[in-house]
């Protein structure tokens, strides 16, 4: 009996440690969700003369997309962000994130736009107040504007399927 | 003639394993310290605005570099948090105020120390719970131990 009580504490503790070794430091939980966008009035990148405002989040799901062309990973998830575009499941926006415009805009005309809108954020300012340390990372905005869900990293066909689908079908259909 | 002197003496020198060391070792650090916003100079009213200015900045993790502080980091998003700070000291915010704009945004993480709250309580306490009853749990069982000899 003696001997098992420490055994025990051990298994404990080794169980708080394997458990703490699994988490990834930079996938910090988001402290916007469940609060309001922020109000905003940024240039578009993509279409010409009009600003993206926090009123083009509201009657709809929609995916927001920090990305940059000096972002590697986010070439990587380009293709799955167009496929989910395609399926019409949420709309899709994006976050220029200190980036060249140009250089932008014709990144998107080589690989493609999945975007409907594309906030051009050039020193970064509006990321700040969605809490952004990094790209890729993407938002999940139900249709009243409110921020429900954020994944930091590349989204991959699993990804989306197993934890931003669900979310997506989960806000949807709350009044 | 002494330029030429000293090439032939580095030249030297760096057949041996451990100047070249020391020689990246110090080259390393001093181009950490020159990187730090070379490209723009903060201007404050007061040395007390600079000081604030310092003080804060060490009080908040780099999100990046996670062991540094937003005063050490040469991250861009340390770059960019710190003209936050820098503009929030001069709309005269307080400590505590820019600690919360940016823990709002952040998380709590943000800070290095976290503050305490009914969220964190655990957090500052647990430690501290572990510590006595593992002292209570040592003593006990010496205890035992010694009434057996």
């Amino acid at each position: 009996m003696r001997y098992f009580i420490p055994l025990l504490l051990f298994l404990g503790i080794i169980l708080f440690l394997w458990k703490g070794l699994r988490h990834n430091p930079h996938e910090l939980p988001s402290a916007l969700l469940n609060k309001p966008v922020t109000v905003f009035s940024y240039p578009s990148l993509t279409h010409k003369d009009q600003n993206f405002t926090e009123k083009q989040f509201i009657g709809h799901m929609s995916l927001l997309n920090v990305w940059a062309t000096w972002c590697a990973t986010c070439r990587v998830e380009h293709s799955v962000l167009m496929n989910i575009a395609r399926s019409g499941k949420v709309v899709i926006y994006g976050l220029n994130y200190k980036d060249d415009p140009k250089a932008a805009r014709n990144w998107l005309e080589e690989y493609g736009d999945p975007y409907q809108d594309v906030i051009s954020d050039e020193k970064g300012k509006l990321a700040i107040d969605f809490g952004v340390y990094g790209a890729p990372e993407t938002f999940l905005i139900d249709s009243h504007g409110i921020i429900r869900y954020k994944y930091v990293g590349a989204i991959s066909i699993d990804v989306w399927q197993n934890k931003i689908e669900p979310e997506v079908r989960k806000w949807m259909n709350q009044p | 003639m002494t330029t030429e002197l000293l090439i032939k003496i580095m030249l030297r020198l760096s057949r041996h394993f451990v100047f070249t060391n020391l020689l990246l070792f110090f080259a390393f650090f001093s181009a950490a310290s020159f990187a730090n916003d070379t490209s723009f100079s903060y201007q404050f009213h007061s040395p007390a605005e600079q000081q604030q200015f310092q003080t804060v900045t060490e009080q908040l993790r780099c999100l990046v570099c996670q062991n540094q502080s937003l005063w050490d980091s040469n991250a861009s998003l340390a770059r960019d948090l710190r003209m936050e700070v820098y503009t929030k000291i001069k709309q005269g915010y307080t400590n505590d105020e820019i600690k919360k704009y940016l823990v709002d945004r952040y998380g709590q993480f943000i800070v290095f120390k976290p503050a305490f709250n009914k969220i964190t309580f655990l957090l500052w306490t647990i430690p501290f719970a572990l510590l006595i009853t593992g002292f209570f749990i040592v003593v006990f069982f010496t205890r035992n131990f010694r009434r057996q000899t």
